[in-house]
């Protein structure tokens, strides 16, 4: 009997085992030639072996699943950045370690001078982090540095006068609801928190720089419609520690119920360029990320231009003014913008991550009357994305 | 490579196994076939050190044919001389990737001298071939085995995979026969197989997981290092190294089943042990055997004056120190060792202590050998030693500690509970049931499913994880 149990047992895996690896070579050997194979075995590379591991996303997803099991609050990941904390809400975030903000703040200080020099106005915008003071609690033992780090750079920007917005003392003042301020599986804010960010900052530029915006382009209620899509949308900290173990948000998709026509012009990192033009869904939207599939791990986040690209430029050919604006942004600023760009003649996006020019050149080429920086506290561990200036 | 990660479970065992099973028949195309499987494996990523692979096999297998063919003159002397030249290169091969950094090292710091430390890097797993290959020319000498005429044979012998890197060192006289002549069988394919799972999971589940622990606490500033903490990461290191060694021996055995080769077990459940002598007859059993019959024993073993034979333990342990790494705080994990070991012989104070106390304390004594082990430096192990028995002031415990408690509790409690025997005991008080012997057949065939999937599931996210004895 003990024999057949082992002889059983082996068949049972075994099959297991070679599906898996049938799979995988499958994976491996299409598109690659032998010689590449090779030189990674060479190498010892096993990335090109990991890669193509078969079932990999269910397997992640059963390890995560196996975490839930335990109730694990922490999951390691390969990426020291990308560890996944579980907070009390069932909420998952990565931790963001501390940094020192005198650099940065300096960066954006001498950047901020150098704008007011052209006569150009300059807020940087300060986009909360999932880590919400007084709300969210992380595990015992776990220490995030996201708003004690913005909360430097911040006072660092006071002392040199820099105008800034800090949207973390906004949420506070007006007491919204912090459960649903975030995706739960994805590091982003969720659409309509975006939208809330855009209207105040909206606000600022009607009430301090005097801009003439509609009441209805700022209003959600008013000027917007919301398709919401259920369990549709997997984020990037639910990918890295599958669904099993996060679960799966609720998409929301945000487009004005207002006559919109735009023309969008985006750059990609290789140079080729991107046409879009029509109503804010036509231009502003990459269709495939919204509606291409049903796969829960599409950026669904990304579906407002289609990613982050170096430079994206919008013209609103039915503006209400003639103003421009410039966003040096991180990705929180996607569908911040296309909001944006409904306020206004002309925006542009720059990501410092990817753009290769001069900003100086940049900007006394295309005259903003207002340049806008957003950042969320876990773009400060990056030096690229504060090097503002060619010459200090 | 290594045996749990995507490759080698993926890609390189699965196409050794169809190949070996499927297309070849004869023991002569098989055992070319694993010497060639094995020299790639050991290729990966070393592609360099594959050579000094062959140089080594190459270099044994003149040797022991030269040993052969002076055994059959009769011509003593230059059969000894050649057993020292076996033994020379051998050794000299070893001491210079492993040992010429440290020695150099301490050169300059002994005498003053200003001496570039070289830096080589360590073949992986040469300890290992290199004692292999040596208890082959010794078991050759002492005609305890006729000198392999096979080139590939013998390479087959010192290269073989599953016990290539990490063990356990397999006798000569052990698997001689078997190269030669060996019936592989189902049964035999499905024991390995089951034993090849479980150690997947000893290091996947359990090793891995405590590593995190022990990383933690040993890399942790001495000013952050809470009494408590310092002992979870001292007690999680103890568990890591027992199934991270443990479970690739596991692996080892249970592949070289697969393949039809037996090999001796190499952990017999260490931390049961009665005694300091009892610990070392249940941990790296192939080492410690292998030092009690090419180092004790042709020293004179104890069959000479107490003194002596102390010195002959010591001599043991001053290279199994050695041994495992060129380190001052290996060999203060060897002489600590050693000095219990003196303690037992001496004082017998085993048999004078209550069993279970002494037991406790074997498990403090050898838990405190794993710090110096572990450690970074002996200045590090003293520091971290000093934390744990509250003499540098330290807090109790604190928020680092709750937290690595309450995400690895279940790992440190099946480590734990496995560490001991409760397979054995529960088999014996299952095995009397029907309903357990007609189960069985259900159960373990799921059971080790979800070990597979479970371990598959872990490597997926992980995709990094690196032996301890790697580097030996």
């Amino acid at each position: 009997m003990e024999k057949s149990s082992y002889r059983i047992t082996t068949i049972i895996c075994l099959m297991i085992l070679f599906l898996i690896a049938i799979g995988s070579n499958y994976l491996l050997w299409s598109g690659v030639t032998w010689q590449e194979v090779l030189s990674f075995a060479w190498m010892g590379n096993e990335n090109l072996y990991n890669d193509a591991l078969f079932g990999k996303r269910q397997l992640v997803s059963l390890n995560g699943g196996w975490h839930h099991l335990l109730h694990t609050a922490v999951i390691r990941d390969a990426d020291v950045n990308q560890i996944v904390v579980r907070t009390q809400d069932g909420s998952i975030t990565s931790m963001v370690w501390q940094y020192d903000m005198a650099e940065p703040a300096e960066n954006i200080a001498n950047f901020a001078q150098w704008l007011e020099m052209q006569g150009v106005d300059f807020y940087y915008i300060q986009a909360p982090y999932k880590v919400i003071p007084g709300y969210t609690q992380m595990p015992v033992g776990i220490k995030d540095y996201s708003n004690e780090n913005a909360d430097a750079l911040l006072a660092l920007l006071s002392e040199r006068s820099v105008d800034y917005i800090d949207l973390r003392a906004e949420i506070q003042k007006e007491n919204k609801d912090r459960k649903g301020l975030f995706y739960r599986t994805d590091h982003h804010w969720q659409t309509k928190t975006a939208f809330w960010a855009y209207s105040r900052v909206g606000q600022v530029l009607a009430e301090q720089l005097s801009w003439e915006i509609p009441e209805q382009v700022l209003s959600l209620e008013d000027g917007y419609n919301i398709t919401s899509y259920p369990h549709s949308f997997l984020g990037s900290q639910g990918k890295r520690v599958g669904r099993l173990y996060s679960g799966v948000d609720q998409y929301d998709y945000i487009a004005p119920v207002f006559a919109t026509d735009f023309t969008v012009s985006i750059t990609k990192a290789d140079g080729t360029v991107r046409e879009q033009a029509g109503t804010f869904t036509q231009a502003l939207v990459y269709e495939p990320l919204l509606l291409g599939n049903d796969d829960v791990e599409t950026n669904k986040y990304a579906c407002y231009f289609g990613g982050d690209y170096p430079e994206v430029q919008i013209k609103n050919n039915l503006a209400v003014n003639d103003k421009k604006i410039l966003v040096i942004k991180d990705s929180f600023a996607l569908p911040f913008t296309a909001f944006l760009a409904n306020s206004c003649e002309e925006t542009r996006m720059i990501d410092l991550r990817y753009f290769t020019g001069a900003m100086e050149d940049y900007i006394s080429a295309y005259k903003p009357d207002v340049v806008l920086m957003l950042y969320n506290p876990s773009s400060f561990g990056s030096k690229q994305m504060f090097q503002l200036l060619s010459e200090k | 490579m290594i045996f749990p990660s995507v490759a080698f479970l993926m890609f390189f065992l699965p196409f050794v196994l169809v190949v070996y099973y499927i297309f070849l028949r004869s023991i002569r195309k098989r055992n070319f076939f694993l010497l060639s499987a094995s020299l790639f494996f050991y290729a990966w990523g070393e592609p360099v050190f594959v050579w000094l692979m062959v140089v080594s096999i190459c270099w044994n297998y003149l040797i022991g044919r030269g040993i052969g063919h002076y055994q059959r003159m009769g011509a003593d002397r230059k059969e000894r001389i050649c057993l020292c030249l076996g033994i020379l290169g051998n050794l000299a091969c070893l001491i210079l990737f492993k040992y010429t950094g440290f020695v150099t090292e301490n050169i300059n710091g002994i005498f003053g001298f200003a001496l570039t430390i070289p830096e080589i890097s360590l073949p992986i797993g040469i300890s290992f071939f290199t004692f292999q290959a040596l208890s082959y020319l010794v078991d050759v000498y002492r005609r305890d085995v006729p000198a392999q005429r096979s080139l590939i044979d013998l390479g087959l012998y010192i290269s073989f995979f599953p016990q290539l890197v990490a063990g356990p060192i397999v006798r000569y006289q052990a698997v001689a026969a078997q190269i030669k002549c060996r019936q592989e069988n189902w049964t035999d394919f499905s024991i390995g197989f089951t034993r090849f799972l479980c150690g997947l999971g000893k290091k996947v589940l359990i090793a891995n997981e405590m590593a995190v622990i022990a990383d933690k606490a040993f890399n942790m500033p001495s000013a952050e290092l809470t009494v408590g903490f310092a002992w979870l990461g001292a007690i999680a290191y103890s568990l890591q190294i027992f199934f991270d060694f443990a479970g690739y021996s596991d692996m080892a055995i249970g592949l070289g089943k697969m393949f039809g080769f037996s090999f001796a077990e190499n952990f017999r459940y260490p931390y049961m042990a009665s005694s300091m002598s009892d610990f070392w007859r249940r941990w790296h059993i192939s080492l410690s055997s292998w030092f009690r019959d090419y180092v004790y024993i042709p020293l004179g073993g104890n069959r000479v004056s107490p003194l002596r034979s102390y010195f002959n333990l010591w001599v043991v342990w001053l290279c199994t120190g050695i041994w495992h790494g060129a380190d001052w705080s290996f060999l203060l994990w060897g002489m600590w060792h050693f000095a219990f070991l003196m303690i037992e012989k001496i004082f017998h104070v085993e048999s004078k202590i209550p069993i279970v106390l002494y037991r406790f304390w074997l498990l403090l004594v050898v838990l405190i050998g794993w710090v110096f082990f572990r450690a970074v430096s002996v200045t590090n192990s003293a520091a971290y030693l000093q934390t744990m028995f509250g003499l540098t002031g330290a807090g109790i415990w604190n928020d680092i500690a709750t937290l690595y408690l309450r995400e690895y509790w279940f790992y440190i409690g099946i480590g734990l509970v496995f560490s001991i025997d409760v397979v054995s005991w529960g088999k014996k008080k299952l095995d009397a049931s029907l309903i357990w012997q007609r189960g069985q057949i259900i159960l373990q065939p799921i059971s080790y499913s979800i070990l597979l999937l479970l371990v598959l599931s872990f490597l997926a996210k992980a995709q990094y994880n690196p032996f301890i004895y790697f580097n030996f």
